[in-house]
């Protein structure tokens, strides 16, 4: 790749949708998929693409996302000519400032993003779920010239005003962008990728830190600013899965995915390119056991099924106890499932434990979670 | 606090015939996502051993691939080290490969600086604490702690040292095997030197320019003719010897029961391996799994019955493998029926229907074979 990239991923919020799983850990950093955390995916995604330059913005109960991120060796992020760190807010000579939105994360690191002087910014978050690489996107974005570029998928339209929203000409140069309307004109929707010519986000930052009405939010303020500025800011058109997940829903239904729907998100296609890189456990060998039954499911090392298992996820050191039953379910870390007990459209929290012979949402729609 | 370097022999170890053709015994594949110096490995982890060379009598690719992380085993990268020594000219002079002439070619100043030597053999699969035999070592004021496990089943040790010990728990000598016997002392294969007394065995293994003697004939004499105090340290962990093939067949099914899994894996006592970034386990909707263990990156789809199955395993719907042990990357194709069978690496079976061994005979396909 010629240009010089620097990818920064924005992973400080605090996913207040997902109730007791947020409660002592930043959403990004929640597990997924049995294995993975859902920032392995931004990351991995960044790692597939050659970035070798990431930082991620933390802020929410950030310690454990810290810890977890360290040095970016899981990702291979280590290496000669590699630069990985996590950046949350911090004291300066100014004051002491929280990151009062996602501009405002990426204008308090101008310092950082300029001492690797980038030609090319990638912005990104740290909580959707989605395998990719992003150097299509960053050639779109050189060839075409822009000074800005948005990844963009067709959402359904009743779910339209829970993304930004953009009008596009038909060379598809974005001319009007909405976020979160609440009568949306089309199901052209933000993904929250973006691609910046750094000099002009820059020049655009501080423009919008010295609006005292901005909230300082890209999709609010500084995209809206750059194409009423008559920018060059155009849509990429992303084929292939991605979720957000920021509600119980969303994070059980993209779990739901990975086991009842692999031409979605297929883990399995042992495509080099797009490999998803998470921390290892020293766990024991998975064990299914001479009563245990697990069809449409996932399960991690360590786990041991003892009972029946019908579309789960499972992660490592979890036990099924004897008898247990669990249906449409995401079981993480430490879980048990005691004997006699049954779940149905359940996340459980990590090392929660399901009491001998309860029965939870059964018969429910919902999705639930056991904590 | 005292420091020490740990040596895992690989010299003289046993041979699994087919299976250590191309590797040594510590890297073959053991319940699903070990190799079998894991265990030796993770021993000195958890014992703080921090400084790690692992003698490699021949073979040494895929032992260097296996500890490509090292970080995987020892705590500080920068203080302590984990590396594979192979001495390059005992590979044209088997007679003279002996994991002494190893060490005296690579260890620089022939000379170790730490206060203990610890040397442990993966060919008995264990958890030893070498803090408390360190320990004991110097309460008793050794030269050399020798490591023993009181057997009554002395048939699974054939060709094992025995030790004969004193009341105060010295070693008056070592005996070879003998008829009838009902219960012994085995030696593990696994010592403690102080360095003073290593140091001395080294010096004169150099100036006589012997390098046919070994660690295992150096310790023996210097019981056998009281030439430094050797005590017999009792091991009352249970120790599983893998000595033969058909002998890692059976310890490996032993593991399928939860109270012997127990007596090795313990949270306290992780078992660490090198990671291989793998997805999760798939089941498919008609996956009939029972008593076995499965280890990540595995796409089950068929039925799997008492077996051990590796990383990265495909069994296709309506294929069955029962009693086996299918290596990494084995593919078993549609209605493919398997009984007693091991596969080795990368082995596809689509056009063979049915392949079976015996309990007693186990059939063991070569690596990379597409039968």
């Amino acid at each position: 790749m010629d240009k010089k990239v620097v990818a920064m991923i924005l992973a400080g919020g605090k996913g207040t949708r997902l109730e007791a799983l947020t409660k002592k850990n930043a959403k990004p950093a929640i597990s997924f998929a049995a294995k993975y955390r859902i920032i392995d995916f931004a990351i991995s995604n960044c790692a597939n693409s050659g970035f070798n330059n990431v930082g991620v913005l933390v802020q929410y109960e950030s310690t454990e996302l810290e810890r977890y991120i360290g040095n970016g060796d899981k990702w291979g992020l280590n290496g000669v000519h590699c630069h990985m760190s996590t950046i949350a807010p911090r004291q300066t000579e100014k004051g002491a400032s929280w990151y009062k939105g996602t501009a405002d994360a990426i204008c308090q690191n101008i310092e950082f993003i300029d001492n690797q002087h980038p030609d090319v910014v990638v912005i990104l978050s740290g909580d959707h779920i989605y395998k990719t690489t992003y150097n299509e996107m960053v050639s779109l974005h050189v060839n075409s010239k822009a000074d800005a570029t948005i990844s963009v998928m067709e959402v359904d339209i009743k779910e339209a005003s829970r993304y930004g929203i953009m009008e596009v000409n038909d060379k598809d140069r974005i001319i009007e962008f909405t976020e979160k309307p609440r009568r949306p004109k089309n199901n052209l929707a933000s993904m929250g990728v973006y691609v910046f010519n750094w000099p002009v986000l820059k020049r655009f930052l501080l423009l919008d830190k010295k609006n005292p009405n901005s909230s300082h939010d890209f999709g609010h303020d500084v995209i809206p600013l750059l194409i009423k500025s008559n920018r060059n800011v155009i849509a990429y058109r992303f084929k292939g899965y991605w979720r957000d997940v920021g509600t119980l829903e969303s994070l059980h239904a993209a779990n739901m995915d990975i086991c009842l729907a692999r031409d979605k998100l297929n883990l399995y296609d042992w495509d080099p390119h797009t490999r998803i890189f998470t921390e290892d456990t020293p766990s024991m060998p998975q064990y299914v056991g001479k009563q245990g039954h697990i069809v449409n499911s996932i399960a991690n090392q360590g786990a041991v099924i003892l009972g029946d298992v019908n579309a789960c996820v499972i992660s490592n050191e979890v036990l099924i106890d004897k008898g247990a039953k669990c249906d449409h379910s995401v079981i993480m870390a430490g879980a048990v499932i005691e004997p006699g007990a049954e779940i149905h459209n359940v996340i459980v929290s990590p090392h929660a434990v399901v009491k001998k012979n309860s029965k939870i949402n059964l018969g429910s729609d919902e999705i639930v979670l056991v904590s | 606090m005292k420091t020490a370097v740990g040596f895992i022999n690989l010299h003289d170890n046993p041979e699994l015939g087919k299976l250590t053709e191309r590797r040594p015994l510590g890297a073959v594949s053991f319940l699903g996502r070990y190799g079998i110096v894991d265990f030796a490995l993770s021993n000195f982890a958890n014992s703080d051993i921090q400084k790690i060379e692992i003698l490699v009598q021949k073979h040494l690719d895929s032992i260097r691939s296996h500890i490509i992380n090292n970080n995987v085993w020892i705590s500080n990268t920068r203080t302590g080290f984990l590396r594979a020594a192979i001495n390059e000219e005992g590979l044209m002079d088997p007679e003279n490969n002996t994991d002494i002439a190893n060490i005296l070619q690579n260890v620089p100043s022939d000379v170790i600086n730490e206060d203990y030597v610890v040397v442990a053999s993966p060919q008995f699969v264990t958890k030893i604490d070498y803090r408390d035999v360190m320990r004991v070592h110097g309460e008793v004021g050794a030269g050399i702690t020798v490591i023993y496990s009181h057997i009554k089943t002395p048939k699974e040790y054939p060709n094992c040292s025995r030790l004969v010990i004193d009341a105060d728990g010295t070693v008056r000598k070592f005996i070879r095997p003998q008829k009838g016997e009902d219960e012994v002392n085995v030696c593990l294969e696994s010592y403690v030197f102080s360095k003073e007394v290593f140091n001395r065995l080294l010096r004169f293994s150099r100036e006589i320019s012997n390098t046919s003697t070994s660690i295992k004939k150096m310790v023996e004499l210097s019981a056998n003719n009281r030439m430094t105090k050797v005590y017999a340290y009792r091991h009352k962990e249970a120790v599983f010897p893998i000595l033969s093939l058909n002998q890692y067949v059976s310890q490996s099914f032993k593991f399928l029961n939860n109270n012997v899994r127990k007596t090795l894996f313990s949270t306290d006592w992780p078992i660490y391996t090198t990671s291989h970034n793998t997805p999760p386990v798939y089941y498919g909707p008609f996956a009939e799994v029972d008593n076995s263990f499965i280890a990540n990156g595995a796409v089950i789809k068929g039925k799997v019955r008492n077996s051990i199955i590796c990383r990265d395993v495909y069994i296709d719907a309506g294929a069955e493998v029962n009693n086996c042990i299918l290596f990494t990357k084995t593919e078993i194709g549609k209605d493919v029926n398997l009984r007693y069978v091991i596969t080795d690496k990368n082995v596809s079976i689509h056009e063979v229907k049915n392949l079976m061994g015996d309990e007693l005979d186990y059939l063991l396909i070569s690596k990379g074979a597409k039968i």
